[in-house]
């Protein structure tokens, strides 16, 4: 450690040398006044020198040295002009005089160089006794500066350390030989150095201190954060003498306030609300928690009271709460609030009252939004409820569905038994198969009549009875079915057990379930040898018939017109040999006209004939006919036959009837000709037709009130060829009612009649009714009815 | 030669005897007697129309022997040169297959053989001036 230079005083006026030389002479001055004042008002004599002796003491021990001799010198020239006699002049009177002045002056160096000896000792003790103190004081700083736990040093003004404290070397583990001056900056952590460095130099420029933080690195090689804080010491001058640092290891703060910071930072992520207030005074603190939950940033609430601003709900009274609080020191449990947006939220919370040193209550409030559970807890009991009631209700139908069940498995059985009662009953096979076409079941009839067992006819066995030359079909008939789902139906001979074949229709039938599959084939097998049998007997009686009616049709045929050849020939000739005028007498001619008549007559009878046969022949063209038309036309003919008669006649328009139009013209071509024929005879003849009913059903009519019938004979009426009047009275093939009655037969309708002898007669005929329907053209509405089955109907 | 200037020919194809003979009878009535030649079954009517001049119509019968009328009909309208010569059925038959039957074969007329003489002769009176003098023919059938 070198010494300390001494301080220069550099500052006060007084340290120029010049001043101090320029104050001597003033003291000097001062005090030959002061001898003067002395002198002359006070009237003492004074030895020469008196004052200035003191004077230049006063001067040299104060002012130093050369003000000292300035004083000196000064004294000295001033005296003989002041002190000596001639006072007022230099010269000097005696030699005794001079040698006085010469011993002052002398005295007077002398007294200076004393002075200044006692000034530059007392100087040195001072000097020695400041630096006793300075150095007690600096072992008192090492001291200090060895004992605080900080690192600390000391530079020279030019910022080079000369001194570390004992900490330093212990952290650092150097020596002081590294240290001195900048070595310190091997502890440094490189990157930072510069920096360092830079604010260090500004500082030792400036004079001005620094704070900085840096790492040093400690003598097991780890940094650690420091610190640092250096404060120049500065002379009189304001010049700096030295410089002082420390460093303070702060690793450990560090650590703490990153643990304070993290926690900060999870209290401020927390998604709880937490609240700090006063009990008195309101709120604090307001972490972002908490403004998420409630909306309102920490600006809004600080000061205000938290029930006040949520509008707390709570379950117990704010005040029981508080006390509970006090008691306790915490209270927990859940609160109701209202968020700045008006939703409510539901809180779980937890109250922590915090008494600090100085005796002010705050409350740590910490919410927890339980909002969402709470409803969730809600629909869970709602749910549990709904699923209570509906657990009770599905039990209700289970335990219905269950009594149905049983019901219906009752009814089941008992259809099946009431199935296999009738299968086995009826005269038919009745057989059961699955969808793919295996049989499942046969009843009875089957087992009886082929004579197998009904292992035998499950599955495929079902072909096993059918004759071969049919077993192909009735396979392809059912692979049929059984692939579209279509109805099976296919004749087939079946083996009975004694070997012979009977002729069997098989049916069968898809059942099907509700899904749209076909669950099940049913189906029986019917006997229907007596029908085949019937069927063959009667397509050859069809046969016979059909042969018979040709040979019918070619004979009535060569009838009309071979029987009418001859009759042609007998009139004709008849009637040239009439018109031969002369050589015929009346008897003759009455003769031939006689011939003629029966010629005519039998030409008549075959023409009726014909009709009859063509009746029967004559394929039926179903049409509607109009009846009221065909007996006006019909009738009208008649007129014109025989214009001079005079006869009503009445006819019901618009008669339509189902039918044969030829047919039925012939019909009442016959009838109508009957009615005229037969009121011949009276003067007021009456002809109508028409439709009324009789009794329960209704009918055409034929009426006139001519001849009529004796009703006895009736049941000949429509006998060919029975007439029921003579010949001399009407004539008449007999032939007509028999073609009537055909024709109305054919149309599968019923004739009869009524007659009163001499009144009159009727004939009522049933035909169809054309009702008409759409397709045909001008026809009515409707449908073809029976008129006998239509009592609504009305002629 | 202009055929109407010629002599009017009927051809009556007719087996019965007597009826042949009403038939002449009513024709002559009315003045047509003269050019009427009587076939008495199809094959005459048939080598007749081969060999002679075509008549102005022929007056046919439907019941003949061995051949039929419908047969005589159709062989007749086959032939070209008689396709277009005009053929009155005379029939008794009222048969609506006949009537059917003759249309289809190509009749230009059918009547009926009505029984009463009578009737005949006005018949054959209105046959004979209808188709005799009122009817026109083409005078060339070979066109």
């Amino acid at each position: 450690m070198s010494s300390p230079p001494v301080p220069k005083p550099q500052n006060s006026i007084l340290s120029r040398l010049d001043v101090r030389c320029f104050v001597a002479v003033v003291a000097v001055a001062a005090a030959l006044l002061l001898r003067f004042v002395v002198e002359h008002n006070l009237g003492l004599k004074l030895t020469p020198f008196v004052v200035l002796y003191p004077t230049i003491m006063v001067v040299a021990i104060w002012a130093g040295l050369w003000p000292g001799l300035v004083a000196t010198a000064v004294s000295t020239l001033a005296s003989p002009y002041f002190i000596l006699e001639p006072r007022g002049s230099f010269s000097i009177a005696s030699v005794g005089d001079a040698i006085s002045l010469a011993l002052f002056a002398v005295m007077g160096v002398s007294i200076c160089w004393i002075a200044e000896r006692y000034r530059i000792s007392h100087q040195y003790v001072a000097a020695m006794e400041r630096e006793l103190v300075v150095r007690e004081s600096e072992k008192q700083f090492l001291t200090l500066a060895n004992a605080m736990p900080q690192l600390a040093w000391m530079a020279h003004s030019d910022g080079s350390l000369f001194w570390y404290n004992q900490r330093w070397y212990e952290y650092t583990g150097t020596t002081p030989a590294e240290m001195d001056g900048w070595g310190w900056q091997s502890l440094h952590d490189p990157t930072q150095l510069p920096a360092v460095l830079e604010r260090w130099r500004a500082s030792i420029q400036t004079g001005a201190p620094f704070d900085m933080v840096f790492p040093l690195r400690g003598k097991d090689g780890i940094f650690r954060p420091f610190l640092t804080r250096i404060v120049p010491m500065k002379n009189a001058d304001g010049e700096v003498v030295r410089w002082f640092g420390t460093n303070t290891d702060i690793s450990e703060q560090e650590k703490t306030e990153r643990a304070l910071r993290r926690q900060a930072e999870l209290l401020r992520l927390s998604f709880d609300a937490v609240i700090v207030w006063r009990l008195d005074e309101g709120i604090e603190s307001w972490n972002v928690g908490a403004e998420r939950m409630y909306g309102f940033t920490e600006n809004d609430v600080l000061g205000r009271v938290t029930h006040d601003l949520l509008q707390t709900a709570s379950p117990k009274p704010l005040p029981e709460i508080r006390s509970e609080l006090k008691n306790r020191g915490y209270w927990e449990g859940e609160l109701h609030h209202i968020a700045r947006d008006g939703r409510t939220i539901i809180v779980s919370t937890r109250w922590q009252l915090i008494q600090d040193e100085n005796g002010i209550d705050r409350v740590l409030e910490i919410n927890r939004d339980i909002t969402e559970r709470k409803l969730a807890e809600q629909a869970l009991r709602e749910g549990e409820q709904r699923y209570r009631e509906l657990s009770q209700q599905l039990e209700e139908r289970v335990r219905q569905r269950t009594a149905e069940l049983e019901a219906t498995l009752f009814d089941l059985a008992q259809s099946e038994r009431q199935f296999v009662a009738l299968a086995n009953f009826v005269p038919q096979m009745v057989w059961m198969c699955t969808p793919d076409g295996s049989n499942i079941y046969f009843n009875q009839r089957w087992v009886e009549y082929t004579g197998l067992t009904l292992e035998e006819s499950y599955g495929a066995g079902w072909n096993t009875p059918f004759h071969p030359d049919d077993k192909q079909t009735a396979w392809d008939a059912w692979n049929h079915a059984t692939g579209t789902g279509e109805r099976y139906r296919v004749e087939s001979r079946l083996r009975a057990a004694d070997g012979s074949y009977r002729w069997f229709l098989m049916l069968g039938e898809p059942l099907w379930d509700d899904k749209g599959n076909i669950a099940r084939w049913f189906g029986t097998c019917t006997d229907i040898s007596e029908l085949k049998r019937s069927e063959a007997a009667l397509r050859e009686s069809q046969r016979g018939l059909e042969a018979v009616n040709k040979e019918l049709e070619s004979f009535s045929y060569s009838v009309s017109h071979d029987l009418r050849a001859p009759l042609r020939t007998l009139d004709g000739f008849s009637q040239a040999l009439l018109a031969t005028a002369d050589g015929l007498d009346d008897k003759s001619r009455h003769y031939l006209e006689r011939i003629r008549a029966a010629a005519q007559r039998m030409r008549n009878l075959i023409d009726a004939l014909l009709q009859l046969s063509r009746t029967t022949r004559a394929d039926l063209q179903i049409q509607p006919v109009d009846l009221s038309q065909i007996a006006e036309l019909v009738l009208s003919d008649l007129r014109s036959s025989e214009p001079d008669r005079i006869v009503e006649i009445r006819i019901q328009p618009k008669l339509k009837a189902s039918g044969d139009p030829q047919l039925l013209q012939a019909a009442l071509q016959n009838l109508l000709a009957n009615a005229w024929k037969f009121t011949a005879r009276r003067d007021h003849a009456v002809i109508e037709f028409g439709r009324m009913n009789h009794g329960s059903t209704s009918a055409f009519f034929v009426r006139d009130n001519g001849a009529g019938f004796d009703m006895q004979h009736a049941d000949r009426l429509f006998g060919p060829f029975q007439r029921l009047h003579a010949d001399t009275e009407f004539q008449g093939t007999g032939i007509g009612l028999a073609t009537v009655q055909r024709i109305v037969r054919r149309h599968q309708g019923r004739i009869w009649a009524e007659a009163v002898p001499d009144q009159g007669a009727t004939f009522y005929f049933e035909l169809d009714i054309w009702k008409g329907s759409t397709q045909d053209q001008g026809a009515q509405d409707g449908q073809a009815t029976k008129a006998k089955d239509d009592p609504a109907s009305r002629g | 030669m202009d055929k109407r200037q010629r002599q009017k020919t009927i051809l009556l194809v007719e087996d019965d005897p007597d009826h042949a003979e009403l038939a002449l009878l009513a024709l002559e009535k009315h003045g047509f007697a003269q050019g009427v030649v009587v076939a008495r079954d199809g094959a005459e009517a048939l080598d007749y129309l081969l060999r002679e001049d075509l008549p102005n119509f022929v007056l046919l019968d439907l019941k003949l022997p061995k051949i039929s009328g419908l047969e005589v009909l159709r062989c007749i309208r086959e032939d070209e040169r008689t396709r277009l010569l005009p053929v009155i059925v005379l029939s008794s038959s009222d048969e609506e297959k006949d009537i059917l039957r003759t249309y289809e074969l190509g009749v230009n007329s059918y009547i009926l053989k009505p029984t009463d003489f009578s009737e005949f002769t006005e018949a054959a009176r209105q046959v004979g001036v209808y188709w005799l003098t009122l009817n026109q023919v083409p005078r060339n059938k070979s066109a």
